[in-house]
């Protein structure tokens, strides 16, 4: 029985952690009742909203392949997170771009996952690949998990953020600008 | 079969001590009244500018640069009121943990709550910038939603197709439509310094679709389309097409106008802009200071790329330049709406000295706004504006205190400069 209840209390410290499931509570906040400028009225009036559902998709399949965009497209790799098997340990590659003063500081970094995929950082590095991260990149390994932004097209406009898990496009945010439209689009799909 | 029992009964009680092993047990939910109540937070003294770095704070040690400075905030909200606090795992999650929260246990080898928080708050700081703030944990907001605790977070391309990324906190928002902001910066990070407060700031650089103005989204919301986002939160791509259609200055215009409540007349602005431009000019002395502070330290070696990134100041810079811009433009609109009798005498003749429309010397003006950059030399905003005109400030963090204000030109660095 004494078993049965620590085997019971080992699952609960580390699976039983509940999802996380707020649910929202409707009071209003007390908002102002005045007028909308009408400036807002009537450029709301000609805003031209594509995030609906149809229109996401649409959008997606000119962009669900990244392996089909890199090779015609100019694209600015944003992050990217590779988690690899190796020797029955999990690492993590990250890479990123860390907010500078003037400027972005190119960043890496390498996780080690325990038994339950949490992740801890065990190398930081700045501008260059560190021992770790180099090692861990080139090592035979198999390959569990891609998931990469890229932003597409940049320009004086904006840019089209990309987002995409093991190369299936999650989620499109920005600006897509053609001769005729400037449009904002927030499109996310699921996990197929 | 003692020693069996006994054993049991010692995994049963290192079981129950590490139950609590969450960063924090949440037993609230996020709703309206608490984001009413993060707005009321982010206004009140809690929130200051010595919260990371006054040892007496129980969020003592947390180290910000930028957009984690936001999610510090937020996370120290949701702790002190018992709520959820979640945000889109950026390393990426295979099935579990999509997302870092406070319910993980990652962070259990410190004893207490509040030193689990810092823990928390300083890994998700190592792995995230403005980049993640905008594309998976905030939500664009109309304008009228802006409240204290919203974030504006902008990205500006810079000389050499460099990018600039930036997040501001809201804490209040001024009668006139004006910001209080708080915020830090990689060299304030890297120093441990207070964060940076400006109580009286103006936007620019233009939203442009994901950066822009934004609120966090709720742990259920992480994932999902604007359009499943509670409308009393008041998400809207409006900014974006806004900001396209007006263009920045009278986007900016119409911000303030429909933020203000009360109307600043021309006078009021110029004098405002008068104060935004000396207390920008006097923060370029800490700027500058710690660029050569470092440089001591490393014995005037020429500075990396991560050291030239923080210690140069040439987009700050180009801010002040932008910022005498716009108070010179006050001061023409004020005198082409023969407004100059609403404006202070001491006022007109300064702005009439700084834009060397009357050629005088005026102590009053050196004494309204000294700009100390040396032991030895004190400059007013009138020497400072020609220099800036001239081009003569350096923004090099290799240069000697004399190149960096104008002082001199002589004996520039040989470093390269990065970009």
């Amino acid at each position: 029985m004494i078993i049965i209840i620590n085997i019971f209390f080992y699952w609960l410290q580390n699976f039983g952690h509940k999802r996380l499931n707020a649910s929202r509570n409707t009071n209003p906040i007390i908002t102002q009742d005045t007028e909308d400028l009408a400036l807002t009225k009537n450029l709301a009036r000609e805003l031209i909203l594509i995030n609906q559902k149809t229109d996401c998709e649409k959008l997606k399949k000119d962009y669900a392949h990244l392996d089909e965009l890199k090779k015609n497209e100019k694209l600015d790799l944003r992050f990217e997170n590779i988690h690899k098997k190796i020797d029955s340990k999990i690492y993590r590659l990250r890479h990123f771009f860390k907010d500078g003063d003037e400027g972005e500081i190119e960043t890496f970094l390498v996780y080690l996952e325990d038994k339950s995929e949490m992740a801890k950082i065990i190398e930081k590095s700045t501008f260059t690949k560190g021992v770790l991260y180099k090692k861990i990149e080139e090592a035979k390994g198999h390959v569990l998990y891609r998931e990469e932004g890229v932003n597409l097209s940049e320009n004086v406009s904006g840019t089209l953020f990309l987002h995409f898990i093991n190369n299936q496009l999650m989620g499109m945010q920005g600006v897509l600008q053609t001769q005729e439209d400037h449009q904002n689009i927030d499109c996310r799909f699921q996990q197929e | 079969m003692r020693f069996i029992v006994m054993l049991s009964f010692f995994i049963f009680f290192i079981s129950i001590s590490n139950l609590n092993a969450a960063v924090w047990t949440d037993n609230q939910v996020w709703s309206l009244q608490y984001e009413e109540d993060f707005s009321n937070w982010m206004q009140s003294n809690a929130v200051n500018e010595n919260i990371f770095t006054d040892p007496k704070s129980p969020y003592y040690g947390v180290s910000t640069d930028c957009a984690d400075t936001s999610y510090a905030f937020r996370a120290i909200f949701a702790f002190e009121h018992n709520l959820p606090f979640a945000i889109y795992n950026p390393s990426g999650s295979r099935g579990t943990n999509k997302t870092i929260n406070n319910r993980l246990n990652s962070w259990d080898k410190n004893p207490t709550n509040a030193q689990r928080l810092v823990a928390m708050i300083n890994e998700i700081g190592d792995s995230v910038g403005t980049e993640n703030l905008a594309y998976f944990d905030t939500f664009p907001i109309a304008i009228k939603s802006i409240t204290p605790g919203s974030v504006f977070m902008y990205k500006i391309k810079a000389r050499f197709g460099n990018f600039i990324r930036h997040t501001y906190n809201i804490k209040g928002i001024n009668p006139v439509g004006t910001f209080d902001v708080i915020y830090s910066t990689q060299a304030n990070k890297a120093h441990g310094l207070p964060l940076i407060r400006r109580k009286d700031k103006e936007m620019d650089n233009m939203p442009n679709s994901p950066f822009g103005f934004k609120k966090f989204r709720w742990p259920e919301h992480l994932g999902v389309e604007l359009s499943q986002i509670p409308k009393e939160l008041g998400p809207s791509d409006e900014q974006f097409s806004l900001a396209q259609t007006l263009g920045e200055v009278e986007f900016f215009k119409f911000v303030t106008k429909t933020l203000a409540n009360t109307s600043e007349s021309k006078g009021q602005r110029m004098t405002r802009l008068f104060k935004s431009v000396c207390s920008e000019a006097q923060a370029r002395i800490d700027y500058v200071n710690q660029g050569l502070n470092h440089l001591k330290e490393i014995n005037n070696k020429c500075m990396n790329y991560e050291e030239f990134d923080a210690y140069s100041t040439p987009a700050r810079d180009q801010t002040l330049k932008e910022l005498f811009e716009k108070y010179q433009q006050a001061y023409t609109e004020v005198v082409d709406a023969h407004e100059i009798n609403t404006v202070s005498a001491n006022l007109v003749e300064f702005s009439e000295i700084i834009f060397g429309i009357k050629n005088a010397d005026n102590l009053d003006l050196l004494h309204a706004c000294p700009i100390q950059y040396r032991a030895t030399m004190r400059i007013d905003l009138k020497v400072l504006w020609k220099r800036i005109l001239k081009g003569s400030l350096s923004s090099h963090p290799n240069d000697s205190v004399e190149a960096r204000w104008g002082e001199s030109s002589s004996n520039t660095t040989k470093c390269k400069r990065w970009y």
